[in-house]
């Protein structure tokens, strides 16, 4: 998986990084090398098979602890 | 993206060719002495032989005339392009004929080239004209070129003749009702064709365009009906055309096309005058080209390809059945085969118990996967069909009878591939042609869905559908969205149904200009 | 070249509105477990609910008619405030989009691609959502219309064809839950179908003369939208009663009991090229609004060119949102409708009065000045 992730995100990094740069729009071009990153990383580590929370989990974890929240279904 | 950088980087090696070959044409076509006529006839035609060549078919012909044959003449005609007899007897005979009594006064010898024009030359075309270039123009284009020794300027006389071929019934696109005549490949008739239906306000532009060619263009359009702003782009894109020839209207829907590398084309054509005057009617622009039977009508909506002519004349209920008909057809055109791949791989639940026994039957001892099979009978197809199409009409035929009965029965009981292939590709094959201006693009479409549906069944032409649709979304034909009338809306009476031809009050609101009310009460009564 | 005008018209918006709620016909499985044979009542409740808490929606629409969503938070919140609003609803945005091409994974591994995993399925999808992003919001919402047309023909026809299994006697006895059951069902139905409307906030400038009759868009919008859900709700529940809380995917079950002699039988593939198509649109839809999304938050002056890399984000996080997918429906029913309503409606509402409080001190300040 690892390596067709690598292949995709290549791909992207060469059909929208690449031009950004190309066109000396450095602004822009780090700040969606930023953006991919986000998704890189977390791939990486998904497919490394390390665990990686999502903002969505930890709030539902965070509200279960509080105690907030509709009944369950039990 | 990759398509678009590399349009653009073709397009870039192309204008620095262009601007190249432009320069050589100015070079060539720029002559400074030769500007105008010297007015010593030996002299001008010794020229303009220079410039034309010693062509066989370039006649040019010497004569005196006048009441002693005083006065020296010459003709000059393309011998092919021109009608001999019309020659003879409205300019050769009169001016035999001419002795010029009345006329020809020596202390005026400028007025023999008016005289000539008025009194002597029996033809209602008569221009005069001084510039050589023109002069060579109008006899390589089937006029006579008739110059007079002693003066500057020379007539042209419309002799315009040549073999043509009649107004014929269209090949293409034929009907059981309705209009059989069809466009030919001379650009007089068409322009009649198309004056004879619209006498009113029709404008007909005339353009030449090709360098070496120099083939005449005509705009065809109702003013006030077309959208102004299309029509301008057009001019200005028509205009922009650098070609040395131009052989068929083909050529001009090539440089016109805003998206050459989409599957669908964005200019459309028709043979028959009847479609073409329509079209015009309902704000688009038509593009005659000299020496074309087609006529490309822009801008194009999708809903086009599945309108024909016979829709507005039989009744709604039936024309809406066949639309409707013609829409599902090009579905199965180009899903078919994918569909049975992925029902007969993946799906096999979906398919009813007894047909699933029948199919297995019919599978059992054929060695390939069923996109194998069908990828194999499609490539027969279409291989059958070009044959078929390119080869002499009785030899096609035989191809024909060979090709569908014979190898695919052979094919079935030699069991390489089963019946319900060669059924399912024999129904999208005939489905194929029911929209017969798709035919192309549902060639390609069929291949891609097989080879997803081999890969992903069901979920795989279904994203193909969406892939079409994206790509159908986004085309636009001269600023006009080409899904424009596919999705519903006000203008419903003319798209997935036909509704009677009253109901269509209005014009297609994003083709037409200013006057856009069809029938009914117009705006100024 | 003559270019096509990148805005849509009203009525493209209506149908991608009722398009947009349609899609989630899916998602019907989060609520009704939890009503059980009341659910319909809780769908038209949670209407009847939302037509008043979109009022502030419509508001900010017909306040700020060529301003998004993040533009109206930053003239509103103030520079960092408004960042700090509009990351909430990125984040929002991004989580719906993600969590929504999870749900189309599950749906086609469950029923049409079983063997076929997820990452491949997905990963097609994710590729066009992305292309029709780049192509633009006309691309995007122009087939609304056909496909809330073609949807609407099958889950009729479906409807019809299944009345002889329908045994309304499910129905009764009519709101035999506890409130708080009937609530949450509401709270859920008026969350994950309806306040989803949220998205249209960051393309309504697109839209000729949305100032003019923007609440009718609305709510024509989204009770078309609402009515297939409703449609879909009363079906499986007078099929299957309160077996219907056995299956994920209730309407597909329903749907696969359907035989008319030996003629018509396995019409549950029509429902599933309908779903295919309505959560393609929302999904290619979702993805544009994120797409636009990030633009706008980091100042990116072309969205399009980002279009493939937020596709790759969404489709990275919608297996890193719920590791568990019972984690990930338990959440639905108890978190979920909390946190959203917050966003959805609370948040909006914030923003407009704060815009009013504020237009009222300025006006107050000019009188005496």
């Amino acid at each position: 998986m690892i390596f067709y992730a690598s292949v995709i995100f290549l791909l992207i990094i060469l059909v929208e990084i690449v031009p950004f740069f190309k066109e000396k729009n450095k602004k822009d071009g780090i700040k969606a090398s930023i953006v991919l990153l986000f998704a890189m990383i977390p791939a990486y580590l998904f497919f490394s098979n390390i665990k990686v929370y999502s903002p969505m989990y930890l709030m539902y974890e965070l509200f279960m602890w509080l105690g907030w929240h509709y009944p369950a279904l039990g | 993206m990759l398509f678009k950088a590399l349009n653009r980087h073709i397009k870039k090696i192309i204008s620095s060719k262009e601007i190249k070959a432009e320069n050589e044409w100015e070079k060539q076509n720029s002559c400074p002495i030769y500007s105008e006529l010297i007015g010593v006839l030996d002299e001008d035609l010794n020229k303009i032989r220079g410039i034309v060549g010693t062509s066989l078919d370039i006649k040019v012909t010497t004569f005196n005339f006048g009441e002693n044959s005083e006065l020296n003449g010459a003709v000059i005609f393309v011998d092919g392009l021109v009608n001999q007899e019309l020659i003879a007897q409205s300019i050769l005979q009169p001016l035999k004929l001419f002795k010029g009594n009345e006329i020809y006064m020596p202390s005026k010898p400028c007025d023999v080239v008016e005289a000539v024009r008025n009194c002597v030359i029996c033809s209602a075309d008569v221009v005069y004209e001084e510039s050589p270039a023109k002069l060579i123009n109008a006899f390589m284009s089937g006029d006579t070129v008739f110059l007079i020794d002693g003066f500057k300027r020379g007539l042209i006389i419309s002799t315009r003749g040549w073999d043509k071929r009649g107004v014929t019934e269209p090949q293409s696109e034929s009907v059981i009702r309705g209009p059989r005549e069809c466009f030919t490949e001379n650009f007089r008739t068409n322009t009649a064709l198309l004056r004879r239906r619209i006498k009113s306000s029709l404008i007909i532009e005339h353009m030449v365009i090709g360098r070496k060619s120099q083939t005449s263009v005509a705009l065809a359009y109702v003013d006030g009906v077309v959208n102004p702003e299309i029509l301008n782009e057009l001019k200005s894109q028509l205009e922009d055309i650098s070609i040395d020839a131009l052989i068929d209207s083909s050529y001009i829907q090539s440089y016109i096309d805003h998206n050459p590398f989409s599957l669908f084309a964005t200019v459309n054509y028709t043979e028959k005058p009847d479609v073409a005057s329509a079209r015009i009617l309902e704000g688009r622009i038509a593009i005659i080209t000299d020496g074309s039977p087609f006529v490309l009508t822009v801008p194009m909506l999708f809903i086009e390809s599945f309108q024909t002519a016979e829709d507005y004349y039989v009744r709604p209920s039936y024309a809406t059945a066949l639309r409707i008909l013609r829409f599902i057809s090009f579905m199965i055109a180009i899903f078919a085969p994918a569909i049975y791949i992925s029902l007969t791989t993946f799906h096999q639940e979906l398919i009813p118990t007894k047909l699933l026994f029948t199919l297995a039957e019919a599978k059992e001892g054929t060695p390939f996967t069923a996109f194998i099979e069908s990828f194999i009978m499609v490539f027969a197809f279409e291989i059958l069909r070009e044959a078929g199409l390119r080869l002499p009409r009785p030899v096609g035929q035989a191809i024909s009878i060979v090709g569908a009965l014979v190898m695919g029965e052979a094919a079935v009981s030699a069991g390489i591939v089963g019946a319900p292939v060669v059924i399912t590709v024999a129904i999208t094959a005939v489905a194929g042609f029911v929209v017969p201006s798709q035919t192309d693009v549902v060639t390609i479409l069929r291949i891609i869905s097989m080879v997803f549906s081999a890969f992903l069944g069901g979920y795989g032409f279904t994203l193909v559908f969406f892939a079409i649709l994206i790509d159908l979304a986004s085309l636009t034909s001269f600023g006009v969205p080409y899904f424009e009338g596919l999705i519903p809306a006000r203008n419903v009476q003319d798209s997935y149904i036909r509704m009677p031809i009253w109901t269509m009050k209005t014009r297609p609101k994003s083709l037409s200009g200013v006057d856009d009310i069809r029938r009914g009460k117009t705006k100024n009564n | 070249m003559l270019k096509q005008s990148r805005t849509i018209s009203k009525m493209q918006m209506l149908f991608s509105i009722a398009c947009f709620i349609q899609a989630s016909m899916l998602l019907t499985s989060f609520f009704t477990p939890v009503g059980g044979s009341s659910s319909w009542l809780a769908v038209i409740s949670s209407y009847l609910v939302f037509a008043v808490f979109t009022i502030p929606l419509i508001m900010l629409i017909k306040n700020f008619p060529d301003k998004n969503l993040f533009q109206i938070n930053a003239i509103v919140f103030g520079k960092v405030g408004g960042k700090i609003v509009s990351a909430i609803y990125l984040i929002f945005f991004w989580t719906l989009s993600s969590l929504n091409t999870k749900d189309i994974g599950v749906f086609l591994q469950q029923t049409v691609m079983t063997k076929t995993p997820t990452y491949v399925t997905i990963f097609f999808l994710m590729f066009l959502c992305a292309w029709a992003t780049r192509k633009g919001l006309s691309v995007v919402t122009r087939y609304a219309s056909f496909f809330f047309g073609v949807s609407m023909i099958i889950m009729i026809f479906s409807f019809i064809f299944s009345y002889n299994l329908m045994d309304f006697s499910y129905f009764l006895p009519i709101l035999d839950i506890e409130p708080i059951r009937f609530i949450q069902t509401t709270n859920v139905s008026l969350n994950i179908p309806l306040g989803e409307i949220i998205f249209f906030l960051m393309i309504h400038p697109e839209v000729r003369d949305i100032n003019k009759n923007s609440g009718k868009v609305v709510y024509i919008g989204s009770f078309m939208g609402m009515l297939n859900i409703l449609l879909v709700v009363i079906h499986d529940t007078a099929i299957l009663g309160e077996a219907g809380k056995l299956f994920t995917i209730p309407t597909f079950e329903t749907l696969r009991m359907i035989s008319i002699g030996d003629v018509l039988s396995r019409v549950e593939i029509l429902f599933a090229i309908m779903l295919m198509l309505l959560l393609f649109f929302k999904i290619s839809f979702m993805v544009y609004v994120t797409t636009i999304s990030i633009a706008e938050i980091l100042e990116i002056k072309d969205y399009r060119r980002i279009a493939f890399i937020t596709a790759a984000l969404v489709y990275i996080s919608s297996y890193i949102q719920f590791n568990d997918s019972y984690i990930h429906a338990e959440f639905g029913i108890t978190v979920a409708p909390l946190i959203w309503t917050f966003i959805e409606f609370f948040l909006p509402f914030l923003t407009l009065m704060i815009f009013i409080v504020k237009q009222k001190y300025k006006k107050g300040s000019e009188q005496t000045a």
